[in-house]
């Protein structure tokens, strides 16, 4: 079963705000936001910050690699991508 | 001459790998033959001894036989980021006065706007595709005539590298063919290094750590060099257990991630003899990390890019001296110096000086040549440290403005240049400061012009400075704290909790 995509948002928006050293207004962090320049505009050293608080959140493991700009478009992008991974995940 | 070293482990051991990649695996012989046909391509474009190019490359074969290629010329590599922006990198070359640029197939629409405005005169990409620019691989298939340059001597330039400097805008620091052999000496004999050494380079190799401590240290030793073209935690780890690397060159935030980061697979770490850090200071928690998730017990490198590697903590004391950058290499002086240049007794804090036969003899900016020892023969570090009695050396802070980004230095010149250059910004001060994790972080403190936001002021650095230099907090100020003779108080702005 899949987790519900608002209780993924929530938990990666403490993620955002706890493991990433640069500094994000809770206030700022909503579905449609872009996590990359136009956005919460985070760099290269943040978005490794938060895959890893990501991993450590949702007992999961994230390949470095495989995730692209595409999965960053907005907080929901990844949220959904979050999603997908933990039911897979959980399933093997 | 460092390619004599090339010649000596493709005769010594040719069929052993010299470099291996997730797709390649090239032998000493292979790499010599390679480094020998690049040589001749790039003579064939009247490429010769004195003149620089620059390598614009991540840490790939083509890099190592590119470098090696120049070395071969007398040409004097220069090694930019890959991290840095169009403009910078366009700055950089004009700087060295460079025409010639070897470059990562992803540049080749940069190369091909700078041979079209004249910046460059010939541009190689990496591999052979239809880019519309000559490949160093396709160079390197292509050669057929002998080389018949002269081997360069050994006081040849060899490498230009840039520095953020401790004032001013960056300066270049050029060193010879022998400062390189006397870093790469000095490293091998006291980290013991052989051809049994597996060396795994995540660092790049544009970067002095990267150059010295990983290239040069397997080509000196004859071990190989496991390239890894950027970081990939998983990956590091995957390369670190299957390749069974012996020496491990990294930078605190890498051990850091790494330390953080779960396997499926177990890691296998049994084969590794050392992993150090060099770059920014490695903090306590890090190392306990590291030495409970892996078992690894971290050391630390002292060095820069004008001295190479200076010191290292090889003590047998670890869990006492974690702190402590080590004692000197072969050759290499450290004293610590007080405001006037007197020598400190150990213990006392002051500036760390020091002498070193590997170190570059001046440096080049906008104000030309300078002699980079002071007039008393000691090189300022611009790093605070102290020394114990037996000769180790803790570093405790800095004693310039530069900002070090895990590892990268940042002059706050270079940002505030391009801040003043947007219309919304009156002032601007650059600083570095803390986060949370104990790394440094660019700040920028703004007094605004007009209506601008912290992102319009944002979106025009990241269009004109690397990532890494891209101020993290921009604060908007009414006013700067400066003292009565109107200088910018500039550790007022450096304090975290200091907002307004």
């Amino acid at each position: 079963m899949k987790l519900p995509i608002k209780q993924i948002e929530e938990r990666l928006k403490k993620v955002l705000l706890e493991c990433t050293t640069q500094p994000i207004k809770a206030e700022d962090i909503h579905s449609d936001i872009a996590l990359l320049e136009q956005g919460l505009a985070l760099d290269s050293v943040a978005l490794l910050e938060f895959i890893v608080g990501a991993e450590e959140e949702f007992n999961i493991l994230l390949d470095d690699s495989a995730l692209t700009v595409e999965h960053f478009q907005t907080f929901n992008t990844i949220a959904r991508y979050i999603q997908t991974q933990v039911a897979e995940q959980r399933a093997s | 001459m460092l390619t004599n070293l090339l010649v000596s482990q493709a005769a010594e051991r040719p069929g052993q790998p010299a470099l291996i990649t997730t797709t390649q695996t090239l032998t000493w012989y292979e790499l010599k033959e390679q480094t020998d046909r690049v040589a001749i391509g790039l003579a064939t474009c009247e490429i010769k001894g004195g003149d620089p190019v620059a390598l614009l490359l991540p840490n790939c074969p083509s890099f190592v036989i590119g470098f090696l290629a120049l070395a071969r010329l007398g040409a004097i590599a220069i090694p930019l980021s890959t991290e840095l922006k169009a403009e910078e990198i366009r700055s950089a070359l004009q700087a060295s006065a460079c025409r010639t640029l070897l470059a990562d197939n992803r540049f080749s629409d940069l190369c091909l706007s700078l041979l079209q405005d004249g910046t460059l005169l010939h541009a190689f990409v990496r591999d052979a595709e239809d880019l519309g620019l000559p490949s160093l691989a396709s160079m390197a298939a292509e050669a057929t005539r002998p080389l018949r340059n002269p081997v360069p001597s050994e006081d040849t330039n060899l490498v230009e590298q840039f520095t953020s400097g401790t004032t001013g805008r960056p300066k270049r620091i050029i060193r010879t063919h022998a400062h390189l052999m006397k870093e790469a000496a000095a490293f091998a004999a006291a980290v013991g290094t052989s051809s049994a050494d597996r060396i795994l380079a995540v660092v790049p190799l544009s970067h002095a750590h990267g150059l010295g401590n990983c290239l040069l240290a397997a080509l000196h030793a004859g071990a190989t060099l496991v390239l890894q073209e950027r970081f990939d935690r998983r990956e590091t780890l995957r390369l670190l257990s299957q390749e069974r690397i012996t020496l491990f060159p990294a930078v605190p935030f890498i051990i850091s991630l790494l330390a953080d980061t779960r396997t499926r697979e177990p890691v296998d770490l049994s084969a590794l003899r050392l992993c150090f850090t060099a770059g920014s200071a490695l903090r306590h928690e890090t190392w306990i990390k590291m030495q409970d998730r892996l078992g690894i017990s971290l050391r630390q490198l002292y060095g820069s890019t004008e001295t190479g590697a200076l010191a290292i903590n090889l003590d047998e004391n670890v869990a006492g001296t974690i702190e402590s950058v080590g004692r000197p290499l072969d050759g290499v002086s450290i004293t610590t110096l007080d405001e006037a240049g007197i020598f400190l007794p150990p213990g006392t804090e002051g500036e760390v000086a020091v002498q070193s036969p590997a170190a570059a003899e001046y440096t080049v900016g906008l104000q030309g040549k300078k002699r980079l020892p002071a007039p008393d023969g000691w090189i300022r570090m611009g790093d605070l440290g102290r020394l114990d009695p037996e000769g180790r050396l803790y570093l405790t802070g800095r004693k310039t403005f530069v900002i070090n980004v895990a590892g990268r230095k940042v002059n706050p010149d270079e940002i505030e240049s391009v801040l003043m250059e947007h219309p919304s910004v009156r002032e601007a001060v650059v600083v570095g400061i803390q986060d949370p994790y104990g790394e440094e972080v660019v700040k920028a403190v703004v007094i605004p012009r007009g209506a601008g936001t912290v992102e319009e002021i944002l979106t025009h650095c990241r269009e004109r400075l690397a990532d890494y230099k891209v101020p993290r907090i921009v604060e908007f100020r009414c006013t700067l704290p400066r003292c009565p003779t109107g200088k910018i108080l500039r550790k007022r702005l450096m304090d975290p909790a200091c907002v307004s």
